[in-house]
């Protein structure tokens, strides 16, 4: 296997855009992520997407030539990947084996999704169909109410309280007001959290990541090409996990097996070990998962993640900065795009251009699809191994 | 939503939603909902009827429901006497982590004014 570079990056603004369809958007990552790079179009070799349900959305499927046709990157191989709302890194860890391999030297991976076209309550049953649609999905239960599920164990098998979950939203909230992609950019208090309407009890409407438009985009390299470039970020290693597709069907509610498999994988082939890693992404589409999220990674013991956030440790001046321009809670959610946007904001860390700069060598991204039913961790150095 | 008010997947999956049939294996695992692989491997699996007793391991009250739902509504993740944990709404409001329910046939789903009524199991509080 070879080493693979990331030599470019970009994306659209996080929010509504009532104003661009999901070609407009994905053609505007892309084309920023290959003026970054400061590379020809001709040079792309391949392309993967990846997006939650275009279909549904957008009433788009094949989305893979429509990307390759829009960037005008002609007859090369173009697929869509689809992870639910790990879509995106699931197009990106396929681009670096598919470069890592040495099939391709040059790939594009993008990630998007339009999910305003629709309204609020056929957006909430598109999502819920990333649970299991006979047994979990046709009853009513949503997406918000299985994270709820998991929530309410946590609390009860952990002591884990509503004022450590809304920490995480807090947190969150603070890290994207310097981010000008961010959908939000207020700061929020606990208090606001806990008053805020009910969604799917405990969680409350601040608990959770929003509805979001968006698409984001980085270009691949192999070693060779890449050492040409200014400022390359190395793919140390990718992992990738799954677990059944319901949550009633896990031997844990509180604990992710598809993520502890995904990040086992991933820090073997980066030979390094969770200490090493100075720069988080995780996955907060509810307070809860970046709760579970930090305990499953091991930056905690199981059942103290809770009071890991309260404590201050994931503060870009604590033990381990996570979500440092705002995650998906403040930063925003277009689900197939989260992916390659936590990996932008890591690779931006590595060169030193984040909107909240911090100092580390190496940094980790975990993005989750479904309740848990796949994980995907990649890993990212300035230098490479 | 035809996924969920489609005639013939209604059909396929009305004996275990109006009965709590699921599949059991000679190795002792049983498995609400049902399977056609056993963990051990096995593929040569018997159906088998719950008893529809059980205990609430978790629950969610929803509030923000989806499309042709309207809440707020109990589910929870219910722990089946035979062992396997099955997901469910609950009727009743004194809901906690521990209770005893068991399970009725209950309406679901209704697909707008013409369409078609699901039926399955629902769990009322004991």
């Amino acid at each position: 296997m070879r080493n693979v570079a990331v030599v470019g990056v970009g994306q659209t603004k996080f929010g509504e855009h009532w104003s661009m369809s999901l070609r407009d958007m994905l053609t505007e990552a892309g084309n920023a992520a290959i003026a970054d790079a400061g590379i020809e179009r001709s040079s792309i070799e391949s392309l993967f997407v990846g997006s939650m349900s275009p279909g549904r959305y957008s009433g788009q499927e094949h989305i893979g030539p429509l990307a390759a046709d829009a960037l005008r990157l002609g007859n090369i191989p173009a697929t869509r990947f689809e992870g639910a709302c790990a879509s995106g890194s699931l197009a990106l860890r396929t681009a670096y084996i598919d470069i890592a391999s040495g099939r391709h030297d040059t790939a594009i991976v993008l990630g998007g999704e339009k999910m305003t076209d629709v309204n609020g309550s056929e957006a909430i049953t598109t999502l819920a169909a990333a649970g299991d649609q006979e047994w979990e999905a046709s009853i009513g239960l949503t997406f918000a109410g299985l994270y709820a599920l998991m929530a309410r164990k946590h609390m009860h098998d952990y002591g884990t309280t509503l004022e450590q979950m809304a920490a995480v939203s807090v947190n969150n909230h603070k890290n994207g007001i310097n981010n000008p992609n961010a959908q939000f950019r207020s700061p929020i208090t606990v208090e606001q959290v806990l008053a805020s309407s009910m969604v799917a009890d405990p969680l409350r409407l601040l608990d959770c990541s929003p509805i979001t438009d968006g698409s984001a985009a980085m270009i691949l390299m192999s070693e060779e090409r890449a050492k040409a470039l200014d400022n390359p970020v190395w793919i140390l290693g990718s992992g990738q996990g799954s677990d059944t597709l319901a949550l009633h069907d896990r031997m844990s509610y509180t604990e992710m097996m598809a993520t502890k498999a995904a990040a086992k994988e991933a820090l073997a082939e980066a030979g390094i070990s969770i200490g090493d890693v100075g720069a988080l992404e995780v996955h907060d589409c509810f307070s809860i998962n970046q709760i579970i999220a930090l305990e499953d990674l091991g930056f905690c013991k199981k059942g103290e993640g809770g009071k890991f956030v309260e404590d201050g440790k994931i503060a870009l001046n604590g033990e381990i900065p996570v979500n440092t321009t705002g995650g998906l809670k403040a930063g925003g959610h277009p689900v197939g795009a989260t992916g390659v946007r936590q990996a932008i904001d890591i690779v931006k860390q590595l060169r030193g251009d984040s909107v909240n700069q911090i100092n580390t060598e190496k940094g980790m991204t975990l993005n989750i699809g479904g309740s848990g039913a796949t994980a995907v961790v990649n890993i990212f150095g300035k230098e490479m191994e | 939503m035809p996924h969920r008010s489609s005639v013939p997947a209604s059909w396929r999956l009305q004996e275990n939603r109006y009965s709590l049939v699921g599949t059991t294996c000679e190795c002792g695992e049983c498995h609400m909902p049902g399977r056609r692989v056993c963990e051990c491997g096995n593929e040569k699996l018997e159906s088998l009827e719950f008893c529809g007793l059980g205990e609430i391991v978790s629950y969610t009250t929803i509030h923000v429901a989806p499309a042709g739902f309207s809440g707020p509504y109990h589910i929870a993740l219910i722990r089946l006497e035979e062992g396997p944990v099955v997901t469910g709404i609950v009727t009743g409001d004194d809901i906690s982590v521990g209770k005893k329910v068991k399970s009725v046939f209950r309406r679901l789903y209704t697909d707008g004014q013409e369409g078609l009524i699901t039926y399955g199991f629902k769990f009322e509080l004991m």
